[in-house]
């Protein structure tokens, strides 16, 4: 488009004045507007991009366009250029990235470059729309702050997506030890079996089923890890941060949540990881039950009580069906169609292992109330 | 021993465990076996005109298995594809179809379903 000015002809006039409305347009354009040719020449700048870079338009148009870039882009540009004139694989065009450009004071910031390719008389045009990353990236940057702060997210990953990874895991050991069970079955089934063979077959067995405990027992120390990685906590903060982190995930919403804890809670020595993972659980489950429930509410509550701190996360959903509520603590029992039933089992498993004791009781205003105690310091 | 046995059967999977078992059941089967641990090395190595089928894992890192299918369907090649999965979801299985798949076998696998499948693919 900022070759229709040089079009000869007739039509001049009017192009001219329609490349006259399309800049002005173009100068209100938020991103910064860069168009070179072929031969990475600056064919138009938009003031955007001079506002951005910190060139006049003059100085850039006419020029190499990787003035605009550092090192090392800055002597490769060329080459992306004639590589793309060669082979015409496209490693931006349409695709848009995260590049580094370079402003005429020399300093860099992050910018997203998206680029359109355009043909005029045969020859090609590249346009590419930058913005300045600069703000985003920082807004990122206390995001991840926040949420390194606020959780190792990456650690605390619901109980479900733990048990889905588990069975994966469990799955290949089990696959290998089956196919050597049953290449060893095949080979006892021929006339004059070959005994040696079979003897491999049974030792690759052998070592498969080793590999599947070694898993068992990872998944056992990961849930009943020794005190080593305790330490006193601040109940409160520790309560706060899940709490925060299962409801930012939240999708329901309308649910009232109502967090009260007693300003003198003593400090309790646990795994603050383990902690929050049943906590997390505990409030993922209560949000689950009310989803269809007229009333939502859901209260997080801490408290002292015989020399433990007590929690409870209280809601007002569905509560707890009488068949299963004897056996609620048990692996896969569960009442979600897509669940496992092993959040509340490894909750309790975790609880008991600091000395502490995990139930569940109905609410009396309808819905369930699940209780924990941790010993205080 | 088998028809099949004379064209070779490629297995892709990166686990080296189900690899190495997967090949070594075939071999005792009767069939000749040529194992590629991902995707890639099979799209490389793999001599693709002697291959009589594939199976292959559907969880792999980068390529997964129905993606490696993908691309065979869209280079032209029909071979016969039996899927190996840990969780055969209705979306997979509707994928599957989709690239004629022949079979998604659950891990771990039914030794008759497999020969089956290996032995049609040989015919």
């Amino acid at each position: 488009m900022a070759m229709q000015q040089t079009q000869p002809g007739i039509q001049a006039p009017l192009l001219a004045s329609e490349s006259a409305l399309l800049r002005s347009i173009l100068e209100t354009v938020p991103d910064a507007m860069i168009v070179i040719d072929e031969a990475a020449v600056v064919r138009f700048f938009s003031s955007a991009a001079e506002r951005l870079f910190g060139y006049a338009a003059d100085e850039v148009r006419g020029n190499n366009v990787r003035m605009l870039m550092p090192a090392p882009y800055r002597e490769q540009h060329d080459s992306y250029i004639a590589r793309y004139h060669r082979t015409g694989e496209r490693r931006i065009i349409g695709i848009g990235r995260i590049v580094v450009g370079q402003r005429k004071d020399g300093s860099t910031f992050p910018m997203e470059l998206s680029v359109g390719e355009a043909n005029q008389s045969g020859q090609r045009l590249f346009t590419g729309f930058v913005r300045d990353l600069t703000e985003r990236q920082q807004t990122e940057r206390r995001l991840h702050e926040l949420q390194d702060g606020l959780l190792h997210v990456a650690r605390v990953r619901s109980m479900g997506q733990m048990a889905a990874a588990l069975a994966h895991e469990l799955n290949q050991p089990l696959t290998a030890t089956a196919n050597y069970a049953r290449a060893a079955l095949r080979l006892l089934g021929a006339a004059e079996p070959d005994l040696e063979r079979v003897r491999q077959a049974m030792e690759h067995a052998v070592d498969q089923t080793r590999r599947s405990g070694e898993i068992i027992r990872r998944l056992r120390s990961f849930v009943t890890r020794d005190a080593v990685a305790r330490r006193p906590e601040n109940i409160t903060k520790l309560i706060e941060e899940a709490s925060g982190l299962a409801l930012v995930g939240a999708k329901e919403s309308g649910v009232k949540v109502l967090i009260s804890m007693d300003p003198n809670l003593p400090q309790v020595e646990v795994d603050r990881v383990q902690v929050q993972q049943v906590l997390l659980n505990l409030i993922r489950n209560a949000m689950e039950s009310m989803e269809h429930s007229p009333v939502r509410e859901l209260a997080v509550a801490a408290s002292m009580h015989d020399g433990h701190v007590l929690i409870e996360v209280s809601d007002t959903g569905i509560g707890i069906a009488q068949e299963i509520a004897d056996k609620l603590f048990q692996p896969f029992v569960t009442t979600k169609p897509d669940g496992m039933g092993i959040g509340l089992a490894i909750s309790r498993t975790i609880i008991e292992a600091h000395g502490g004791r995990l139930w569940a009781e109905s609410n009396p205003n309808g819905g369930s109330v699940f209780r924990f105690t941790l010993p205080a310091i | 021993m088998h028809d099949g046995s004379r064209r070779l059967v490629a297995v892709v999977d990166d686990d080296d465990a189900v690899r190495d078992s997967l090949q070594f059941l075939l071999e005792i089967a009767g069939f000749s076996v040529a194992s590629y641990g991902s995707a890639a090395q099979f799209l490389r190595e793999a001599p693709i005109a002697d291959l009589s089928c594939l199976v292959v894992d559907q969880h792999m890192p980068e390529l997964t298995g129905l993606q490696l299918v993908a691309r065979l369907r869209g280079a032209g090649v029909d071979l016969p594809v039996a899927l190996i999965t840990g969780s055969p979801s209705a979306d997979l299985l509707r994928q599957a179809g989709e690239l004629d798949v022949a079979r998604v076998m659950e891990k771990p696998l039914d030794d008759d379903a497999l020969m089956d499948f290996i032995e049609r693919a040989g015919d």
